[in-house]
């Protein structure tokens, strides 16, 4: 049969692959810069921190303790941020500090972000009994003092990396399950999902098919922006003496080893703690610039 | 017309809705969306069920799709109840049985590409994929007026009359012997309306199609169904065979429905517009639920207090009235 005769004006073009890179990278490009730059950096200075750092971060060399930095009169090229008590690379540190931070993060994003997204996507679409229980456990978890509980955790099983993670983990996903299970809410709700129900899609597939691209925006940019939020909470905790056990390079923990000194050599508390501040400020702004770009109700296509 | 086999039957259909209820309390009272719904779609014709919006006509399709289960009552397609289907009776009933809905904005997956979002039934029940699947999808495309070549373009590239047709065309993936159609042109422009509804009459009778229409427009009804239900406030109140139902109009809601209908010329004056607003579905008026609009009522105790009868007032067409 011939239709009724309707034109197909359709426009081919953001169809093709160089199409599509080609709007990525446009939209890549109206990134705020200054934000995407710090981001680059810290992200490459992780990467490759044996290559960048000019000192190993844990070599102790007592001869060269407080050292300051290179503008003073008495600092030297070698340590260009100065050195801390035990003569250690402050900038070396920062440089290394920059992989647990992120490692630390991202590790927490991805079990705790992940299993959160899973269990928000559940609870939104299945509503009921297995919704009620899991909200209660939200809110329970939600009501909790992170700080004192992780303080609490960590006496108890010893400084480590992965306790920091195991400890931080479930406050990411029930931040994530709260989030993502109201997106799930109204996802659930479009007609698309109805007709899939129609047609007898079984749930697993409506799930993943039709629930979880719809949310996906949501979680990319709730990631973004927990990055920050746990590198702070990370710092607070290595500062507290709980989180990434010395002599790790931490941010956090550089902060606290340089809080004696803070009169007489500023430098070991003021880098790491301008580190903080920048990064986290820097994935904020760039978290922020994600929600807009992703928004279809923003974006100019 | 119409004088095949019942396709689907539905008898005393009742859905309630628990109402607004407060802070850590249940509710106590009952919206009655549906309150006795009866009818039945012939295989092969078109029933319209018409109303002003919050009727109960939708949570009827609902109930149809499976996508609420009844209160009371009984659906049975092809003779068997749907209730009581099994597993795999089911599983067919889900291939029988489509929809097309009011959105076309909300009815497509904007993540999916046309290929997936009409290719979806047949990988669910057929398993089909590969090329097998594009040279299916493509039929599909060509049956509701598209180019093939759309099926690799994501639904926000369509204007609102091509997403509507390519819902359409997700709904005969399957080959169905229903398809409930939700308002199927009201989100759509004046002018590409005459090309959807069209395009639904040529496919019902190229594939032997039977429709279950949900509308409130009275000229798409009166375009394209055999047999026409009204509905108010949860209960039919007027069915007939379309003809009898705009040549022969028994019912005052009808009649005022009917009067309503903007006519294109300006000559001819506007009728008795219906005047107040629909009864609430939660407190419905005693007796006759439309007595307080009606323009018969007479304050006779009978409309006020007593509920009027289904009867069949002429052959083959039944009206529930005090009054005819």
């Amino acid at each position: 049969m011939a239709g009724t005769g309707t034109d197909l004006s359709l426009e081919p073009t953001a169809l093709t692959w160089p199409g599509r890179v080609g709007a990525a990278l446009s939209a890549l490009r109206r990134a705020p810069l200054v934000t995407s730059t710090v981001l680059a950096v810290l992200l490459c200075s992780a990467i490759f921190a044996p290559i960048v750092a000019p000192h190993t971060p844990t070599q102790i060399d007592v001869g060269n303790s407080f050292s300051p930095p290179v503008w003073h009169e008495d600092g030297s090229w070698s340590n260009l941020l100065g050195t801390d008590k035990l003569g250690r690379d402050v900038l070396s540190r920062l440089i290394y500090g920059a992989r647990v931070s992120l490692t630390l993060s991202l590790l927490i994003i991805l079990i705790g972000g992940g299993s959160g997204t899973f269990l928000g996507i559940l609870s939104g679409y299945l509503g009921k009994t297995a919704d009620a229980i899991l909200q209660r456990f939200v809110e329970l978890i939600l009501a909790l003092p992170t700080i004192l509980v992780a303080l609490v955790f960590v006496f108890t099983f010893g400084t480590s990396f992965t306790s920091v993670m195991f400890v931080l983990s479930p406050f990411l996903a029930a931040r994530f399950i709260r989030i993502i299970r109201g997106e799930t809410l109204t996802v659930r709700e479009r007609d698309y999902v109805a007709i899939a129900q129609v047609i007898g899609s079984p749930t697993h597939r409506i799930l993943w098919r039709h629930i979880l691209p719809n949310v996906f925006n949501t979680v990319i940019v709730l990631a973004t922006l927990e990055v920050g939020h746990l590198i702070l909470l990370e710092s607070s905790l290595s500062f507290l003496g709980v989180g990434v056990p010395p002599p790790n390079p931490a941010w956090g923990l550089m902060v606290s080893d340089g809080r004696e000194f803070i009169t007489s050599a500023y430098w070991i508390t003021l880098f790491p703690g301008l580190a903080i501040l920048i990064t986290v400020l820097s994935l904020n702004l760039f978290g922020d610039w994600l929600r807009d770009t992703l928004d279809p109700r923003r974006r100019q296509l | 017309m119409a004088a095949s086999e019942p396709i689907l039957e539905i008898e005393n259909l009742v859905k309630h809705f628990p109402g607004p209820g407060g802070f850590l309390q249940r509710s106590s009272v009952l919206v009655r969306a549906v309150d006795g719904v009866s009818f039945k779609v012939q295989e092969g014709t078109t029933f319209a069920l018409v109303g002003e919006s919050g009727c109960g006509k939708t949570t009827v399709a609902k109930n149809v799709l499976l996508l609420e289960r009844p209160t009371s009552g009984s659906i049975r397609f092809q003779g068997k109840e749907v209730q009581r289907f099994s597993r795999r009776e089911l599983r067919e009933y889900k291939r029988a049985v489509q929809a097309v809905f009011q959105d076309p904005y909300s009815s497509l997956n904007p993540r999916m590409r046309v290929m997936e979002i009409i290719g979806e039934p047949l990988q669910v029940h057929e398993g089909l994929g590969g090329r097998a699947l594009r040279m299916r999808v493509g039929e599909l495309l060509e049956n509701v007026g598209l180019n093939p070549v759309t099926g690799g373009f994501f639904p926000h590239q369509f204007s609102g009359g091509q997403r509507q047709r390519i819902a359409i065309a997700r709904a005969l993936a399957l080959q169905p012997r229903l398809i409930v159609l939700d308002e199927p042109v009201s989100g759509l422009d004046v002018s590409i309306r005459a090309q959807i509804l069209n395009l639904l009459v040529e496919l019902q009778q190229n594939f032997g199609l039977s429709y279950l229409l949900i509308s409130h427009d009275l000229a798409i009804v009166e375009h394209m169904s055999h047999q026409v239900g009204v509905m108010y406030v949860g209960k039919l109140v007027e069915l007939a065979q379309k003809d009898e139902m705009y040549g022969n109009t028994r019912h005052p809601y009808t009649q005022a429905l009917l009067s309503s209908v903007p006519q294109p010329d300006p000559d001819i004056p506007m009728g008795n517009a219906i005047s107040g607003e629909v009864a609430s579905p939660i407190a419905p008026p005693p007796g006759c639920r439309f007595h307080p609009r009606c323009p018969l009522y007479q304050e006779t105790a009978q409309c006020r207090e007593q509920e009027p009868e289904w009867r069949e007032v002429v052959s083959q067409h039944w009206a529930a009235c005090h009054k005819i």
